[in-house]
């Protein structure tokens, strides 16, 4: 298979990803902590904006957006009836810096990006300062990224994971 | 749009080829062969995409001291495009055509002959008009092998990676769940790499509770 079809093939981790987090992001209080590759221990929040969908062809989207839709009952009731987190704004805490940027589960894209703010005035200094920043959430995101997929495509998946995941799901509000 | 100031906005892709080990003195010299070259008025292209400085796109002035910052390249895309908008062409197309019937009293025009009045006059109104400009900033991390590009526009993506591949000479994949995990640099064991090609999706939600549509 062809580095196309596999990319094409796999776009669902994405979104699983995306729901993944918010089930994390919940039920641990946003704290994220001792993750390879972080750096700092971080906080995580679902923002003011979130699409959900099913792979179902012309299944309907919810997109919901204005205060913190993770916690609406609209939203989880989506999941519930078989729907996924395929987007979403998220809002990352580290000391005193915080980065906000819409999520995109599919491409596992980031766009919207809001940095922390960039105190170099200069080109040079500026265009540094800018990417440490960048790079800083890159590596937040990677190190998200990799725990979500080594319990995904490992034992506990299925043994732990998976059914902590579905009762969160299951339960109410 | 971007990598300096504003909004940041971008798409992210990963060298796999290994950096050659001459990489600073042969990319000036790439970077010089596909700089941003301004469009033959006289020819018949639209369209010209090539590096322009990520400070002001019409400088082309292109060496280190512009482009390299530490371990980030960063140049802009430049794209200029150069059409004569179709409701004007056929305006002045019609005055011509008309203006030949008259001078040679007849009544109707062949299709061979209304096609060349036709390009002769966007010629003629391509000299009459500018280029629209418009650059876009990338960066490349040299030493991690990932680039961000500032646009998610199909188009403007796929412009972008037929010009780093032609530059440099080096493959670009762009992100996704199955790059990031393989190119990433993730540190995931090999098993873990393995189970990517055969993981089918998950069911997360009571499958009873779920949507008719969406159990189908």
């Amino acid at each position: 298979m062809s580095l196309y079809d596999l990319a094409n093939r796999t776009t669902f981790l994405g979104v699983e990803f995306v729901t993944w987090l918010w089930f994390r992001s919940e039920t641990q209080d946003g704290l994220f902590a001792d993750l390879p590759g972080a750096g700092k221990n971080f906080e995580l929040y679902f923002d003011d904006r979130l699409l959900v969908s099913a792979l179902a062809v012309d299944c309907q989207e919810n997109l919901y957006r204005g205060g913190l839709p993770a916690t609406s009952i609209e939203a989880k009731a989506a999941l519930r009836a078989g729907k996924k987190a395929v987007e979403a704004r998220i809002r990352i805490v580290r000391d005193e810096g915080e980065w906000s940027f819409l999520l995109k589960g599919p491409a596992l894209a980031v766009s919207g990006v809001k940095v922390p703010a960039v105190l170099a005035p200069e080109d040079e200094e500026c265009i540094l300062e800018r990417m440490t920043l960048i790079e800083d959430l890159d590596r937040m995101l990677r190190s998200l990224y990799r725990r979500f997929l080594e319990l995904r495509l490992g034992a506990s998946w299925e043994r732990s994971e998976l059914p902590a995941l579905r009762q969160w799901i299951a339960t109410e509000g | 749009m971007g990598a300096f100031k504003g909004n940041l906005s971008y798409k992210q892709y990963y060298v796999v080829d290994p950096l050659p080990e001459d990489w600073r003195p042969r990319f000036e010299e790439q970077i010089r062969r596909t700089v941003f070259k301004e469009i033959d008025i006289d020819g018949t292209a639209e369209e010209s995409v090539g590096w322009c400085s990520p400070h002001f796109p019409l400088d082309l002035d292109l060496s280190p001291a512009v482009y390299q910052h530490n371990e980030y390249l960063t140049l802009a895309v430049r794209f200029d495009k150069l059409t004569v908008p179709g409701a004007q062409l056929r305006l002045y197309v019609e005055a011509e055509v008309r203006k030949y019937l008259a001078e040679s009293h007849r009544d109707r025009i062949g299709r061979q002959l209304r096609d060349e009045i036709k390009e002769r006059v966007r010629q003629q109104l391509r000299r009459r008009i500018l280029p629209v400009i418009s650059a876009v900033d990338m960066v490349w991390n040299v030493t991690a092998g990932v680039v961000r590009y500032w646009s998610h526009a199909n188009r403007r993506n796929e412009l972008f990676v037929e010009l780093f591949e032609d530059t440099f000479g080096l493959l670009l994949v762009p992100d996704s769940p199955y790059a990031a995990a393989v190119y990433g640099k993730l540190g995931l064991d090999d098993t873990l790499l393995g189970a990517l090609a055969t993981v089918e999706p998950a069911v997360l939600a009571d499958a009873g509770r779920a949507a008719p549509e969406i159990r189908r």
